[in-house]
């Protein structure tokens, strides 16, 4: 969707247009469902997550739609948000599940992961081994190769210069590989 | 490099059902309706406002904010203001019409349980605010971002005040239906709670300055909540069993529970700062007096229960306060503090913990056997609380 058209549906639902409020659910439910569910490896969390996140963008937009540059980046921060008050309250310590950065396996002995093009994946391990990413490296994987937002609404649905996404998205490449080849 | 792995995330493939995409669809869209619907009901709002207008006129000779009846006047009275006022929250211009209007409806109330019962209510609204201020700040853009946090906090703090001071004065005007006054404190008291975890929840989500604020905000809550906790416990202590015990106790546990966690915060930070293990020494004693407060709370003390609890709650107040003092810099403290005055005694952070452990000496170290503390070394707490407070308090946004 072109900057301009994101702006005019902005504008509409500030308005109260809910016929732009429902072409944005169309455009954007199935990648927040991809988002939400491969943060939390559950269906039902995923459905009532994304059901909150279009009903808070609703809320928003209705008193800031003017000022929104970016739909997508809306949207994903209130997701990112919505997922982190799930963790925060679920009885699950997400913590123990996820892998600090500092912490992710070093390599495979004798293969240089950057330059390794020939492996097969397994694509439940890859699924797997994504939800355990620490949180950065899962969004931009996911933002980026499973739906497919450009460098510049990933920065700014993450609040970071565009330059600093291609960098990220390399490590995080590298971190979800070295994830998989080690299980 | 890894074209494979990339390829394979490209096959990832996880869709919603489509009965449940179209479910949330409808869903949505009526809930939408509902909320638009809430924005543009003006008629209500029109008729709202011209109440609290006449409301106004009535009782123009009492003392309210004489500046909100001269902004009602220069907006001529109009309603459609009022309305939009209603609507406002902290930062907005027109915030400080709608808490005009909270006041003349305080103000007018004659009933002391009713007046309770409206500043609890007009505090539901600014934990609102708060936390449509806290979610908006989190999503907005950056040049869009406004400070409306601290406000919210600000006069989410001011209310708990509001809150506190009428139920004080209730307290002591009621001389008859203590039993009535015990079922609205034991109200009361589960609102705070419900409040507390609210607001425990947004400091997660703020930065550290407005962490800091949010505790001195969990600080007026517990004062609310001793003060409520005092009447339950008299009422209980006379014979009075319109609360249940099991009420009481699980209320009181929630007090030293709350208490508990402030002394293992106060710890956390002070273990990682240096040279602070006189105050590690003063929290560890409170956290013991908080343990007699637990057993006294299995055999049924109540009226010792409370006493140890504020006893210690009043301790880690003042210690608190020193922990947000050495958490900011100096140069900080310098600003935030005392402005342009530059006495060396209150800008120095050190000074400032050494004076607080000269006023709570008593407490911590007396050889009281049962854990009972006596009145007069409360009494020098307060006062150095009453100092403290004076001189590290200051406020952002509306006054």
């Amino acid at each position: 969707m072109t900057n301009w058209s994101e702006k005019k549906l902005s504008r509409n639902i500030a308005r109260g247009d809910e016929k732009s409020f429902a072409r944005v659910y169309d455009l954007y439910v199935n990648k927040l469902y991809k988002f939400v569910f491969l943060k939390t490896n559950s269906r039902e969390a995923a459905e009532e997550i994304v059901q909150d996140v279009f009903m808070k963008f609703w809320k928003f937009a209705l008193n800031n739609g003017k000022d929104i540059k970016s739909i997508s980046a809306v949207l994903y921060k209130i997701a990112r948000h919505l997922v982190i008050d799930y963790y925060r309250s679920s009885s699950v310590d997400k913590a123990f599940f996820q892998l600090e950065e500092n912490i992710l396996p070093d390599g495979i002995y004798g293969k240089d992961i950057a330059k390794d093009i020939d492996t097969e994946y397994d694509l439940k391990e890859v699924e797997q081994a994504i939800s355990i990413l620490p949180e950065q490296y899962q969004n931009i994987i996911i933002m980026k190769y499973i739906d497919d937002l450009t460098n510049k609404e990933i920065a700014e649905a993450l609040d970071k210069e565009e330059g600093n996404i291609r960098v990220l998205a390399h490590r995080a490449l590298i971190a979800l590989k070295k994830i998989v080849l080690k299980n | 490099m890894t074209d494979n792995l990339v390829g394979k995330l490209k096959e990832i493939d996880i869709q919603a059902s489509e009965e449940w995409k179209t479910t949330a669809r409808s869903f949505l869209l009526s809930q939408i309706k509902n909320e638009t619907k809430i924005q543009e009901n003006f008629i209500d709002r029109i008729y709202q406002g011209w109440r609290n207008f006449a409301i106004l006129d009535r009782f123009a000779w009492k003392p309210v904010s004489i500046f909100v009846l001269i902004a009602l006047v220069v907006l001529g009275g109009s309603s459609l203001a009022v309305a939009v006022a209603q609507k406002s929250n902290p930062g907005d211009s027109m915030f400080l019409v709608k808490r005009g209007i909270e006041e003349i409806r305080l103000a007018v109330e004659r009933d002391n349980s009713r007046k309770v019962a409206l500043a609890g209510s007009i505090l539901a609204s600014r934990m609102s605010e708060l936390n449509l201020a806290v979610e908006t700040e989190l999503i907005a853009e950056d040049s869009f971002k406004k400070d409306t946090i601290s406000l919210a906090v600000s006069e989410v703090k001011k209310q708990v005040q509001v809150v506190n001071s009428n139920f004080n004065r209730l307290k002591n005007n009621n001389q008859e239906n203590n039993q009535e006054m015990a079922v609205a404190a034991m109200g009361l008291n589960k609102k705070m709670i419900g409040y507390k975890q609210e607001l425990k929840d947004v400091k997660e989500k703020v930065n550290e300055e407005v962490e800091i604020e949010i505790n001195k905000v969990l600080n007026e809550v517990d004062d609310v909540n001793a003060d409520v906790l005092s009447v339950i416990v008299a009422q209980r202590a006379i014979g009075d069993t319109t609360i249940a015990d099991n009420e009481i106790a699980d209320s009181l546990e929630e007090h030293i529970y709350g208490i508990q966690n402030k002394a293992e915060e106060v710890l956390a930070v002070l273990s990682q700062e240096d040279d602070q293990s006189d105050l590690v020494k003063k929290v560890v004693k409170v956290k013991e007096e908080i343990a007699q407060a637990g057993e006294a709370l299995r055999e049924g003390q109540y009226s010792l229960v409370l006493t140890l609890a504020n006893n210690s709650n009043k301790i880690l107040k003042i210690l608190y306060g020193q922990v947000d003092e050495i958490i900011q810099s100096p140069d900080e403290l310098n600003t935030a503090q005392l402005g342009e005055e530059t006495d060396e005694e209150n800008t120095n952070p050190t000074s400032t913990v050494e004076s607080v452990s000269d006023g709570d000496i008593e407490i911590l170290e007396s050889e009281e056997s049962d854990g009972y503390r006596q009145d007069e070394p409360i009494e020098k707490i307060d006062a150095e609380v009453e100092v403290n407070v004076s001189e590290d308090e200051f406020e952002i946004g509306i006054q």
